[in-house]
């Protein structure tokens, strides 16, 4: 069931393109440029940053219009942070003509974006971070100096852009003193080192930033709002991570029941009991995903998100567990050690297993998740801190 | 794969509805937290018509869906309240709704008076998957006598209308007995003292036939799947329960010179309830609009509901039994009676484990049900 209106306007998209063997011709980046230029990106996005002022719910029937009128499918994770964390920040808290300057590239993923939050002093704590930021006039420009360490960013040695998280003013509270600024990653200041994960690649990196600098117009949100700024971002992120609403099947658990139902001679009583609560713990949390973006559709988000964050991952990790036992022969071996680019469906399950033990931790841990759901849904009473209005600086560390 | 989208939030008038029922039930509950065990409409007074909602309108019933239906059962849940809601204004009255014969109509127009109670005469961990019951023989054409013997059936103790799956020459029939003076029932000592099971023995016992073969079969299967689901919103609130009460108690009581809700075990553990409840009213909301609207998703969403909901419903009371120390397992105190009826709806329409399989069955993870001629 189309709908009429967002046809057209995707029949006229491509018709303006030259019809679809034209638009077949070009690269993925022209294709998704193109509809950035047509409000077709992000269509709940004013005219100009890539939308048409559209509603939330318009983008699926939007993307199910272009598949239906032969557009190529981009890849969802050309860029992952910026499309699916960083872009929703910005917009949100950042001025138009920050907007206008870096939205199509990262649409388009011409430019990666990476997110520098995590230091090696400040992970579940986050808003105890360091890294220092002082204001510094470059060749007449007002801006900011930058020092300090970030560490597990995801894609910076990738990256053309990182959403820096930075501590302005040292002698305020920690959540009142962080400044948060879009960074130029290709400066000599910046310097990112890959590490290497269990899973053998490297997706992600150490940071230093030495001298660093940012122009003041590269800021988003007001001096000292950044906290604020923050939970927007782990908001999205926790909604990427764990509210996704796809179809049945959708992901590693279609992978998992696919092979299972090729391999009958593997069947066991006890492991199809476990494929089957596998299954059937991924697909309520599926229906469960569905209901908090029904309600969030209605404008009433809740902590749910939070919820769902903690239970994706251990969905996640047990259908990943399960697949990685299914074929015992399998169990004992491993595709690459070195490689981590390739999209992780296309990779062996041992891959997959260890990849998932990731999703507990990376978005927030799944212990500082439920700490927050205890203090803001179920109010209980709060547990020992060292009392809120402490100077960042006076914090033991 | 393609799955529906269901609609899985409540409109005003649905709230509308269920802040009347809360109202009404909590209001009694709370004066007598320990009291009207063993009365079907416990906590709860004539005038809110449960008996009726689930009845058709032309009979005289007010024809609610089965959304509506299924959060007025999440309220009783919440307080334990009516608990032959289920057996009788659900279960029965769907069995009864599924026969186009004059006496099954007339059964329902006296039902939606509310001066008479029902009840289906099968066993309580019955599924809708399993075979047509064979355990009452039917002899006769219209006017039928039923011989047999059936155990642990919830509500039959309340009721005064018996629905009775038999065999006629072989045949599925749906038998209608009318008067518990027909009939012999023997209530159990049971684990959920709120919703005994009794021993329901037929001799040679008048009954009318309401419905044959395929129109029985279908019947029975309604009247169960209507069930299974409607039991799911009756655990979500008796899970909701469990998730305010414990966070209470964690609020107030000291040890160590602390507030034990300030422990993070505590915070976690309660927490971790807050979720399960949260995905069991979701997959409980998809099954419910299944019946509503998408009669082809209704096995799977009734499936998943089911295996989800009566599983967690008895992890989450046991939690919230553990997290409340030595007076969580005092009698005086309501926990054990929410920790009773879990476990005993954990079997109630098909057990947890019935309805994995099914789930099994329906993806073709799992072989089908081993029983023969049973239906997913
Ligand atoms: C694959 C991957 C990708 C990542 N990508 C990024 C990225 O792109 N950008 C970025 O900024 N960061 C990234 N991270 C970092 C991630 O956000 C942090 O690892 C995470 O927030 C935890 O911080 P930590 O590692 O310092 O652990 P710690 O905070 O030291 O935690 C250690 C353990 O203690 C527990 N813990 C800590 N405090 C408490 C408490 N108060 N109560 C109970 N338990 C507690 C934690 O849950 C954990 O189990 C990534 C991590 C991974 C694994």
């Amino acid at each position: 069931m189309t709908d009429p209106i967002i046809a057209e306007r995707v029949n006229a998209f491509v018709a303006g393109l030259g019809g679809i063997d034209a638009v077949r011709e070009l690269s993925q980046v022209e294709i998704l440029g193109a509809r950035y230029d047509a409000g077709l990106a992000w269509v709940h996005h004013p005219e100009g940053l890539g939308g048409y002022d559209g509603d939330q719910t318009d983008q699926a029937l939007v993307e199910a219009a272009l598949i239906e009128a032969g557009v190529p499918e981009p890849d969802p994770f050309r860029n992952p942070l910026g499309t699916g964390t960083i872009i929703p920040t910005l917009l949100q808290h950042s001025p138009r003509e920050l907007c206008e300057q870096l939205f199509k590239r990262a649409w388009t993923g011409e430019e990666i974006w990476c997110q520098l939050f995590s230091e090696p002093g400040a992970g579940s704590d986050l808003a105890g971070l360091g890294c220092r930021a002082v204001p510094e006039t470059r060749n007449g420009v007002e801006g900011w100096r930058v020092n300090g360490q970030k560490v597990w960013t995801s894609y910076a040695h990738r990256a053309k852009w990182g959403l820096l998280l930075t501590r302005s003013h040292p002698e305020l509270p920690k959540n009142q003193g962080i400044t948060v600024f879009v960074i130029d990653m290709e400066q000599d200041g910046v310097d990112a080192r890959p590490l290497r994960q269990a899973t053998g690649g490297a997706e992600f990196n150490e940071v230093f930033l030495n001298d660093a600098w940012v122009p003041d117009s590269q800021r988003v949100g007001e001096v000292c709002d950044g906290w604020n700024v923050t939970r927007t971002t782990l908001m999205h992120e926790r909604m990427a991570i764990g509210g996704r609403s796809d179809g049945r099947e959708a992901g590693r658990i279609g992978v998992l029941a696919k092979r299972w139902r090729e391999n009958p001679d593997l069947h066991t009583p006890a492991m199809t009991d476990r494929v089957v609560g596998a299954w059937i713990d991924v697909e309520v949390a599926r229906i469960a995903n569905e209901r908090i973006r029904q309600l969030a559709k209605r404008g009433q988000p809740g902590l749910e998100g939070s919820g769902a964050k903690v239970v994706f991952a251990d969905v996640n990790q047990n259908a990943a567990r399960v697949l990685a036992r299914i074929d015992p022969t399998q169990t004992l071996l491993f595709d690459d050690w070195q490689d981590e680019l390739q999209s992780s469906e296309l990779r062996c399950s041992s891959f997959s297993y260890l990849r998932s033990r990731a999703n507990s931790i990376e978005g927030g841990t799944t212990e500082i998740l439920l700490s927050q759901i205890a203090d803001r849904v179920l109010k209980l009473p709060r547990e020992y801190s060292i009392a809120r209005d402490t100077p960042w600086k006076d914090i033991p560390r | 794969m393609k799955t529906p989208e269901l609609d899985l939030l409540e409109s005003a008038d649905q709230t509308e509805l269920r802040t009347t029922v809360r109202k009404a039930v909590a209001h009694r509950s709370a004066a007598d937290p320990e009291g009207g065990v063993g009365d079907p409409w416990r906590f709860t007074t004539a005038d809110l018509g449960l008996a009726g909602l689930a009845i058709a309108e032309e009979l005289d019933g007010v024809g609610l869906g089965v959304r509506e239906l299924g959060l007025v059962a999440e309220e009783l849940g919440r307080a334990l309240a009516a608990p032959a809601f289920v057996t009788s204004a659900v279960v029965a009255t769907r069995a009864l709704a599924g026969c186009a014969a004059d006496p099954a109509r007339d059964a329902l127009r006296g039902l939606a008076e509310g001066a008479r109670t029902a009840v289906l005469v099968a066993p309580g961990p019955t599924a809708a998957t399993e075979e047509y019951p064979a355990a009452v023989q039917a002899t006769g054409e219209q006017e039928l006598a039923l011989n047999g013997v059936v155990e642990v059936v919830p509500g039959a103790g309340w009721a005064d209308l018996f629905v009775v799956p038999a065999v006629l020459d072989g045949r599925p029939v749906l038998a209608l007995v009318d008067g518990a003076e027909h009939v012999g029932v023997e209530v159990e000592v049971s684990m959920d003292q709120t919703r005994p099971v009794a021993t329901v023995t037929l001799s040679d016992t008048a009954a009318v036939a309401i419905a044959r073969d395929a129109e029985a079969e279908e019947a029975l299967r309604a009247a169960l799947d209507l069930g299974a689901a409607v039991l799911c919103a009756e655990r979500v609130g008796m899970m909701e329960w469990a998730v305010a009460t414990t966070a209470e108690y964690l609020g107030q009581r000291y040890q160590f010179g602390q507030l034990i809700g300030s422990y993070q075990a505590l915070r976690h553990a309660n927490a971790r309830m807050w979720i399960d409840a949260t995905q069991a009213r979701a997959i409980t909301a998809h099954a419910l609009a299944a019946h509503d609207d998408d009669p082809a998703e209704l096995p799977m969403a009734t499936g998943l509901a089911a295996a989800y909901t009566a599983q967690r419903a008895v992890l989450t009371i046991e939690q919230a039994q553990q997290l409340h120390g030595g007076i969580g397992f005092a009698w005086e105190h309501p926990l054990h009676w929410y920790l009773k009826r879990a476990m005993a709806d954990s079997v109630l329409f098909g057990t947890d484990e019935q309805h994995r399989n099914r789930v099994g069955a329906l993806t073709d993870l799992a072989p089908a049900p081993i029983r023969a001629g049973a239906t997913i």
